[in-house]
């Protein structure tokens, strides 16, 4: 038996698709609504045992610099007295959402620098007293604008990142499960926790998840991930009670670019894309028979220059090309085929993409890039999949030209039909 | 059924699209038939709650299936829940049995990993998406089911 025979005969039953026919929107919660207050009534009373044991968070109205537990500040590092953080409670976490985020339109990125931080923080190297590392970078938008900061960090196999937009929260998820809700020092802080594998590497973790908006010019979403709790406590008390100080205020006003690089992102006609200097060589004058075009899309910006084109039979077969001027083609040494090896690159000798794979070639055949000069109609037959259900081809790979041009094609279509798109392109 | 005014889509249409392929991914994980019609309900009173706006068909298609995992694997951790030794409906030949049981003895994510690849053909990377993983971790995670389970997944491609 196989396992789709298996899982093929696991099928809802009657009663279920009525209940789910009669549902409505509801107005509040049921009996989720009774397991989520257990869940955090649970973790509220852990939380409140854990701090009252915790010896290395500072009682009330002890600052962290005055707490015994904390090492004294170097010489580099100003360690400036701080507020003594109020309780914070959090919700059990019970499920997560996370969407791709779209950044802004002619986006471009600049380092933080130390003085950045400083700023930001109202002091530096306050984060490697406690043991963390901390650095990070500005995304504007194609006007200049702070579109949000990324704050990331680590210290040992625990990490941290650290969201901070103007004005909203950082639009890291676009649905977020209900969280226990603080007030401290008059902002509303959201924070939420859950205890298991997170990174998928075998151990159970703590993850945290705090959100605020501050006095509606800054928002924040710090996400954390560490081997014990203490640890994140530590590090969640420096963090707020520097962002959240009543005796300061949090910006982001101070960020300005250094300057804004040109940048167009465009839809354009088949016409169009064929007038664009930088991809013209790379287009087909013709595509299989039945693919109609769908669309042109040109992103040009910061380190970025693409055009990705789109066909499809307006059934069940697409045809995709891709073509990268790219800055750097030394960062595609991973992917680059051995031409000489049919196993880094030839997906017939494998039952799919990862299948037995050897791992020194589990990017090239993900991903195979041949150099434009040794392409070969028999090259671009050796990267053919079989869809299952309709029983024909598909083929996924990528050329790299002399120019710096990477042109990627993905296509449900006969080898042939491919071969007639590339080799127009070749050398 | 006519569309009542709380409720954001043609939601029968929506039912129908759905409520299998979601129903097969929770029950993979979970392996009993009442979780997985409890994660089914909540991936769909999610939908009735949060009115996501989405720009496609595989958007949505997306959105519900990472509820419905997400939850699954929730539900997996709950001390309220229900716990049954095996699934229902067993295969009659032993070996399916031993691999059944093999199956569900893996951790939660492994089978997750498993069912997303093998049954929905996702990519490892919109896998590592969804579970919150390293790619590499996908990667070793079906590596090693795949020597475990030979028989159920000889032969399964995504």
């Amino acid at each position: 038996m196989k396992y789709s025979d298996w899982i093929e005969e696991q099928n809802p039953s009657e009663a279920l698709h009525r209940r789910l026919l009669s549902m409505e929107r509801p107005k509040k919660r049921g009996w989720i609504g009774f397991a989520a207050a257990a869940c955090c009534a649970l973790a509220v009373g852990a939380l409140y045992w854990s701090l009252n044991q915790n010896p290395s968070l500072p009682p009330d109205n002890v600052s962290l610099a005055q707490h015994p537990t904390v090492q004294p500040a170097t010489e580099e590092a100003t360690h400036k007295n701080m507020p003594a953080l109020p309780e914070i409670h959090y919700a059990e976490r019970q499920n997560e959402m996370a969407m791709d985020i779209a950044f802004p339109k002619g986006y471009f990125r600049e380092e933080l620098s130390m003085h950045d931080l400083e700023t930001l923080f109202g002091e530096t190297g306050w984060w490697e007293v406690i043991g963390w590392s901390m650095d990070g970078y500005v995304i504007y938008d194609g006007e200049g604008a702070v579109w949000q900061v990324f704050l990331a960090g680590s210290n040992g196999e625990n990490d941290f990142s650290l969201g901070l937009s103007p004005n909203r929260l950082p639009p890291t998820c676009l649905v977020a499960e209900p969280t226990g809700t603080n007030d401290i020092w008059g902002t509303k802080v959201d924070a939420s926790r859950s205890f298991y594998d997170c990174d998928g590497d075998g151990a159970e973790e703590y993850c945290y998840t705090l959100t605020f908006l501050r006095e509606e010019k800054v928002g924040a979403r710090l996400e954390l991930t560490t081997h014990d709790d203490e640890t994140a406590e530590i590090l969640i008390d420096s963090m707020l009670s520097r962002l959240l100080s009543p005796e300061r205020t949090l910006s982001l006003a101070f960020l300005i670019p250094k300057e804004i690089p040109a940048w167009r992102e465009e839809k354009l006609t088949m016409e169009q894309a064929k007038q664009e200097p930088d991809f013209a060589a790379y287009l087909p004058d013709a595509v299989p028979t039945g693919m109609q075009f769908e669309s042109a899309y040109l992103n040009m910006g910061q380190n970025r220059n693409t055009l990705s084109l789109h066909w499809s039979d307006r059934q069940f077969n697409n045809l995709s090309i891709c073509i990268e001027r790219l800055p750097d083609a030394e960062t595609l040494t991973l992917f680059m085929a051995d031409t000489q090896k049919p196993e880094s690159y030839d997906l017939r000798l494998y039952a799919g993409l990862w299948d037995g794979v050897p791992e020194a070639y589990w990017y090239s055949i993900q991903d195979a890039i041949f150099p434009a000069e040794d392409m070969t109609f028999e090259l671009l037959e050796a990267r053919s999949q079989t869809n299952p259900e309709r029983n024909t081809p598909n083929y996924r790979f990528q050329i790299l030209h002399a120019d710096g041009t990477l042109v990627s094609y993905y296509g449900d279509c006969a080898a042939q039909d491919m071969w007639a798109l590339v080799q127009p392109t070749l050398p | 059924m006519s569309q009542t005014s709380n409720r954001p889509v043609d939601w029968e249409a929506l039912i129908c699209q759905y409520e299998t392929k979601l129903y097969r991914a929770a029950f993979a994980i979970v392996g009993n038939r009442q979780d997985a019609e409890d994660v089914v309900q909540d991936a769909f009173l999610k939908y009735l709650e949060r009115a996501p706006v989405f720009s496609c068909p595989e958007q949505e298609s997306a959105w519900l299936m990472k509820v419905t995992v997400n939850r699954s694997i929730s539900i997996t951790r709950s001390i309220w829940r229900r716990r049954e030794p095996l699934p229902p409906d067993l295969p009659a030949c032993t070996s399916a049995v031993q691999e059944i049981e093999e199956l569900y003895a893996l951790p939660v994510q492994d089978r997750a990993t498993l069912h997303l690849y093998y049954y929905e053909g996702y990519s490892t990377k919109e896998i590592a998406s969804f579970l919150k993983m390293r790619p590499g971790a996908v990667r070793s995670k079906l590596c090693r089911a795949r020597g475990k389970l030979k028989q159920l997944l000889e032969g399964e491609s995504p």
